[in-house]
């Protein structure tokens, strides 16, 4: 009875990771392809994972200033904006050859709270072309989230 | 509300005391000693007599020309006319010790059906007779807004009668706020009283200028998705046409209106640096003042408002070229005469006192940066070529704005997230809160 078992969960598992490995090779490995929906929850759950508790929760201890601003804006276009775009829709040639694409700033990136942006930039995103940003400070980087946010896509209203 | 009069009170206690090594005082006479009796008003609605009384009387508070003498230590009642001053034992009630009154306000209130007039007089009674030095006659709608405009303007004129005009009885601020969920431009009266939300772009605003006429308002907004400045017009609460200089990933802010409301100095992104531009207010004739080399960053313009004679017009900026921590520097409007201001520190946010004497701003003395220690509001005064301080307290304070009479200042206080309004007299007397909804930050004083 129990080795019956223990066939039937083996078979299950042979059969999950067959069908996962043939829906990745049937798309090949390349950067450009679009990912199949598993690996797009995985990657979601790993960039969850990836936050630790409680970031979500800390707040931009910087406030914006006319001198923050200034100085986050050169440092953004002289290390973020290649991928990034200059105004952080993501529409680079660079950007759009990444695997996975990088986020548009102006749009889901908004709806993501000061602390894991922050966190984001400073520790990098795993699997992905997103580098950690170790040597800058932490001034400079909540600078970074402060522009982020005048990135905001225009409301639509009169 | 006599909660909120008491915090408002406990608050400008604990900003008393916390200022209490002041160091500057407001040059002239002596403040006078004066009794405001409540105004006679019979069959007037009790609420509108209230209003009037308890506003007239907060606006000579906080004029700081004066020291109001408690209403609790009067032992005369108010005049009910000028005649009544002809009696030298009444007069003599008013100016013997321990009262020793130097300037006597009074009146009366009227309400007609739906009209509200007031008769306002005010009298040097340390004259044996005679000494009258005002009487005006105000009528206004009988409702809220009514008797405070008619409390504005007679404080205004009594403040002009005492020879301190003009008054900022009716002066107004513009901020930034986020009580509404985005960062939008409010405005208030100078007091704190009638909020009202300019803005509704549900994105970042700040650096809010009124200009000199007090009908248009520019401002950093980044509605367009990214840093850029706007025009908004004061009578309409629209949008005004105005150029993007910088375009789509630039960076445009911290404008400011010369003087003669006809130009806009502001700082844009241009290559690596940040530079001071100015540019006619209808958007043409963009000029460039300042030219850096090695990412150097350039903001917050303030023109000088009372120029030297022959000058092409004077601008003091923000400016870390000498180093990585920000600086203070004056040059002319055309660019010429750069110099620095021996300050050192953390030094920003500069506003240019009405009079053009005096140049108010942000500091940190501190040579470890922005957070090395207190920020607290310093006051360069250019006639001596030295600082005094203004606010010593343990909180970030940032963005002081002179107020037209040149005795006034408002600031921001309080953590990032947190920071608060607040007024007081250059001389540290007379502190207000103004605001505690939400964050409110970057305040600008009416130029009138």
């Amino acid at each position: 009875m129990r080795k019956g078992a223990i066939v039937g969960v083996v078979a299950l598992a042979l059969a999950a990771g067959g069908a996962w490995a043939w829906l990745e090779s049937a798309n090949g490995f390349s950067a450009v392809a679009k990912p199949t929906w598993i690996e797009a929850r995985l990657a979601g759950l790993s960039r969850r994972l990836a936050l630790p508790s409680g970031q979500n929760d800390v707040r931009n201890p910087y406030p914006a200033t006319p001198e923050r601003m200034a100085a986050a804006q050169a440092k953004y276009q002289t290390q973020c904006s290649l991928c990034h775009g200059a105004n952080g829709a993501g529409d680079t040639a660079v950007g759009q050859s990444l695997y996975p694409k990088v986020p548009n700033l102006r749009g889901s990136s908004q709806a993501k709270s000061d602390g894991a942006l922050f966190y984001s930039i400073r520790n990098g995103i795993r699997m992905s072309g997103m580098p950690a940003w170790r040597q800058d400070s932490d001034e400079e980087i909540w600078g970074l989230v402060g522009l982020i946010r005048t990135f905001k896509e225009p409301a639509s209203h009169p | 509300m006599k909660i909120a009069r008491m915090m408002i009170c406990l608050l400008g206690v604990a900003l008393a005391v916390l200022a209490q090594d002041q160091t500057i005082v407001i040059k002239g006479q002596a403040k006078y000693r004066m009794a405001l009796p409540d105004f006679n008003a019979s069959g007037v609605d009790a609420k509108l007599q209230t209003t009037f009384n308890s506003v007239l009387w907060n606006d000579l508070y906080q004029s700081a020309v004066v020291t109001l003498v408690g209403r609790s230590l009067y032992t005369e009642a108010a005049p009910s006319a000028e005649a009544d001053l002809a009696n030298p034992s009444y007069r003599s009630g008013w100016t013997a010790d321990p009262l020793s009154i130097q300037r006597l306000a009074f009146g009366s209130l009227q309400q007609n059906g739906s009209g509200l007039v007031v008769t306002g007089y005010l009298y040097d009674v340390t004259q044996p007779s005679g000494g009258r030095l005002l009487a005006r006659r105000y009528a206004n709608p009988a409702t809220d807004a009514g008797a405070r405009s008619i409390a504005h303007q007679l404080a205004n004129d009594i403040v002009a009668a005492l020879g301190f005009g003009p008054g900022i009885a009716t002066s107004e601020i513009a901020f930034i706020s986020n009580r509404s969920g985005s960062q939008e431009v409010w405005t208030m009266d100078y007091d704190g009283n009638n909020q009202q939300q300019r803005t509704h772009l549900h994105s970042i605003a700040y650096s809010p200028r009124i200009s000199p006429d007090g009908q248009t308002l520019a401002f950093m907004s980044s509605a367009s998705g990214h840093p850029a400045i706007k025009l908004l017009s004061l009578t309409t609460n629209r949008l005004l046409p105005f150029p993007d200089f910088a375009g789509k990933g630039g960076l445009e802010e911290t404008p400011a209106w010369s003087p003669d409301g006809k130009k806009l100095a502001f700082a844009m992104k241009t290559g690596e640096n940040v530079e001071i531009y100015t540019v006619n207010a209808n958007g043409r004739g963009l000029v460039r003042l300042t030219t850096s080399r090695g990412a150097v960053l350039n903001v917050s313009p303030v023109w000088n408002p009372k120029p030297p004679a022959g000058s092409p017009g004077q601008i003091a900026y923000v400016s870390n070229r000498a180093g990585a921590l920000p600086q203070l520097y004056v040059m002319d409007a055309d660019g010429r005469n750069q110099q620095r201001l021996p300050l050192g520190g953390y030094a920003v946010s500069p506003s240019w006192s009405p009079n053009g004497l005096s140049l108010a701003f942000a500091w940190v003395r501190n040579n470890g940066g922005e957070n090395s220690g207190a920020s607290d509001i310093y006051i360069w005064n250019f006639g001596s070529q030295s600082y005094v301080q203004l606010t010593h307290n343990a909180e970030r304070n940032d963005f002081p704005s002179w107020a037209p009479d040149n005795r006034h200042l408002v600031f921001q206080s309080g953590p990032p997230y947190h920071s608060q309004l607040f007024s007081v007299a250059a001389d540290g007397s007379t502190p207000a809160q103004l605001t505690t909804a939400g964050k409110n930050e970057m305040p600008n004083w009416s130029w009138h």
